[in-house]
């Protein structure tokens, strides 16, 4: 089942497009990543699927219901982790959690588990009684989430949740993402680091100046900028060492020596991996570091736009 | 309804977990009845200031037989010191009798003591009837002598020693606690529609913490929201104004006892435009440093204009004819009406201005935060 569906969507701002003709597909159970510099519109993206901003045009589907004529079904079954800490520093954490979800009809004793549980799940039990304002940066973040998801939302979106945190923090939200879709919610993240959207996403979108320019898995997106593998090997003597010979392993489209590193760039699609270590123990020349470079999303996104993520 | 009493719980919580809207709550209690207390309520004579500038036998028995009444405290002034002490309420009223003021007497042609004051009629009106009665019976007296000085004076001593003296009941004046609850009251209904718009502008403060972008994002409905913080604000306001009446009635024993409701209602329907006026005042801003700001820039000079702080009368005739946009001054006009002895009869048209004000400000609020592209956008 599609969870969100995106078609032909147009949000301006005045005279900004915020959105320009995006289309959108998000499959039940992924972890979606949106991804893209500031200002890209991933922001507006997901207001408009969490029914916060009205758009222009094109039509937007969630749980296959149409947004404009169901926002309350889809505002139920939705937990939204906002960009910025959403909470009250006067309320305790228990409390803030609490109000939230009895904004989805939750009462009694259901209200009751179900705080405790989304404390438990961010690792805030312990802190239940304490007001966020004493809070570290980290603590407010994960009550952001333990907010969003007390009513179990089918669909969670986060929206930037790890900006200026600390790296502990950041490890536990990760790790709480994955959980969370492993317990069922299909999860919509959005981030300008590339490394988190790489470790945790399933699928991805690459959005720029209000579009989508690229959307994918990961592998399928590097792919689309490069049909090259490039493996560095280091040795601890160049002699002996042919280039010519190397240059004639099949598949392998250049090789650079310097110093006592071996640069070998060879064609994605042929699998000479094994020829090229062969090549160096025939000649019993021992190596001593290897490393194989690939392309990562930054450098995706360097292809497709001409600027890095966080210019 | 269940969502609508869960959004003004948690409103409420909000408000008294923040110890500057207590404090506030209670300032605006407090500081007006510590003015009734202290500026008014040290002493139940009316301090009257006296220039004495025909210094005849009648004159001199005039101003003694103010302080034989136990109402006044008479003060001697000099004519230049007049105006400064009525102005910085040193007298509460001033009296000039005039030069000549015998003579005229005789002649069976009284000139009028001129009185000066700035606390309105309530303060003089006692003053004068009591003025207006001992002249009068100079003058009767003058009339039965026929002008003969020496007949006037056998007349006037038999009059001041008759053992048949006129005894005098003084039905309980409430002038002058009237000036000084009225003028409380002022000071209430300025730090009542800070309260007000403090609640009302929780909305900005939710959006600036982003909790209102949280709340919107669940099945909740904007207008329970708006109504929600309407009902917490209008709760707030009637427990303040039930709180300074009762302290002001059933403590203090002061005026209006048999008016209060009269004057509850009065207070609540200004109450109601009050947070009309606020909810207008946030739809307006888009920031809650533009909303505080533009609320004191509302609120403190139509406080002024609206004759909250002194009489409208004081005030140039073109700013009197402003103020009729101002509601404070229909709240004050009411007041004063009931202190002087009206009843709703009197002032229920002061209530139908006050409601149509508050109407006026919702719809105004309501129209702006529907067309509004920021705030529509997220409501």
């Amino acid at each position: 089942m599609k969870i969100v569906r995106m078609e032909d969507v147009i949000k301006r701002f005045g005279d900004v497009i915020a959105l320009d003709n995006v289309n959108l597909e998000i499959e039940e159970g992924e972890i979606y990543g949106l991804l893209g510099p500031n200002g890209a519109g991933k922001t507006t993206a997901i207001s408009i699927i969490c029914g916060l901003l009205n758009f222009d045009r094109g039509e937007v589907y969630v749980f296959d219901k149409n947004i404009r004529k169901e926002p309350e079904f889809i505002k139920k079954n939705i937990g939204i982790v906002p960009q910025d800490v959403a909470i009250y520093g006067d309320l305790t954490a228990y409390e803030n959690v609490a109000f939230f979800a009895s904004l989805y009809g939750l009462k009694g004793k259901e209200l009751k588990e179900s705080v405790e549980m989304s404390l438990e799940f961010v690792g805030l039990s312990d802190k239940a009684k304490e007001v966020p304002n004493k809070f570290s940066g980290g603590m407010k973040r994960r009550l952001n989430i333990a907010c969003a998801i007390a009513h179990r939302p089918k669909l969670v979106i986060m929206d930037e949740p790890t900006v200026g945190i600390d790296p502990q923090s950041r490890n536990h939200i990760l790790e709480s993402t994955k959980r969370l879709n492993e317990m069922g919610s299909t999860i919509i993240y959005t981030s300008h680091y590339m490394e988190e959207v790489e470790a945790i996403c399933t699928r991805i979108s690459i959005m720029d100046h209000g579009k989508v320019i690229a959307e994918g898995t990961k592998e399928e997106l590097t792919s689309m900028v490069t049909d090259v593998n490039t493996v560095y090997i280091e040795i601890g003597s160049i002699d002996g060492i042919k280039e010519e010979e190397l240059k004639g392993i099949k598949g392998v489209k250049a090789v650079e020596i310097r110093d006592s590193t071996i640069k070998i760039t060879s064609l994605k699609d042929v699998g000479n991996f094994d020829d090229i270590i062969h090549y160096f123990i025939s000649k019993n020349i021992p190596i001593r570091n290897l490393r194989n470079e690939i392309p990562d999303l930054e450098t995706v996104f360097l292809t497709l736009t001409g600027r890095k993520l966080r210019d | 309804m269940r969502e609508l009493f869960l959004v003004m719980g948690n409103t409420s919580k909000l408000f008294f977990r923040r110890k500057g809207n207590i404090i506030l709550l209670i300032f605006s209690i407090i500081i007006p009845l510590f003015f009734l207390l202290f500026t008014y309520g040290g002493s139940e004579q009316l301090r009257i200031g006296v220039i004495d500038k025909d210094k005849s036998v009648i004159s001199s028995d005039l101003i003694n037989s103010l302080e034989k009444t136990d109402k006044f405290k008479v003060v001697f002034l000099k004519e230049d010191e007049i105006n400064d002490k009525v102005s910085k309420g040193k007298v509460d009223s001033a009296i000039v009798i005039p030069q000549r003021f015998e003579e005229e007497v005789l002649k069976g042609n009284p000139k009028d003591v001129e009185i000066v004051s700035i606390k309105g009629e309530e303060t003089t009106l006692f003053l004068k009837s009591y003025l207006d009665r001992k002249i009068n019976v100079l003058y009767n007296l003058s009339k039965a002598s026929y002008g003969n000085k020496e007949n006037f004076y056998k007349m006037y001593n038999l009059y001041k020693n008759s053992p048949f003296s006129l005894k005098t009941y003084i039905v309980e004046d409430i002038g002058k606690t009237a000036v000084a609850t009225t003028r409380s009251l002022g000071f209430f209904i300025m730090f009542l529609m800070f309260s007000t718009f403090n609640i009302s502008n929780f909305i900005l403060v939710e959006k600036r913490d982003k909790t209102f972008y949280r709340i919107f994002a669940s099945p909740l409905k904007p207008r329970t929201y708006l109504v929600s913080n309407f009902f917490v604000n209008l709760i707030l306001t009637v427990f303040q104004i039930a709180f300074i009446l009762a302290f002001i009635t059933f403590i203090l024993n002061l005026g209006f006892t048999k008016a209060t409701f009269d004057i509850f209602l009065v207070l609540v329907s200004f109450g109601i435009t009050s947070i009309g006026l606020s909810l207008m005042i946030v739809a307006f801003s888009p920031s809650t440093s533009y909303s505080n700001t533009l609320s004191t820039l509302i609120i403190t000079p139509t406080c002024m204009l609206g004759g909250v702080f002194w009489p409208l009368y004081l005030m140039p005739e073109t700013l009197q004819r402003v103020s009729d946009f101002i509601p404070q001054k229909w709240a004050i006009d009411a007041i004063e009406k009931i202190q002087m002895g009206g009843s709703l009869s009197d002032v229920y048209m002061n209530i139908i201005i006050l409601l149509a004000f508050a109407l006026t400000f919702i719809l105004l609020g309501i129209y702006k935060i529907k067309t509004s592209e920021k705030m529509g956008d997220f409501i």
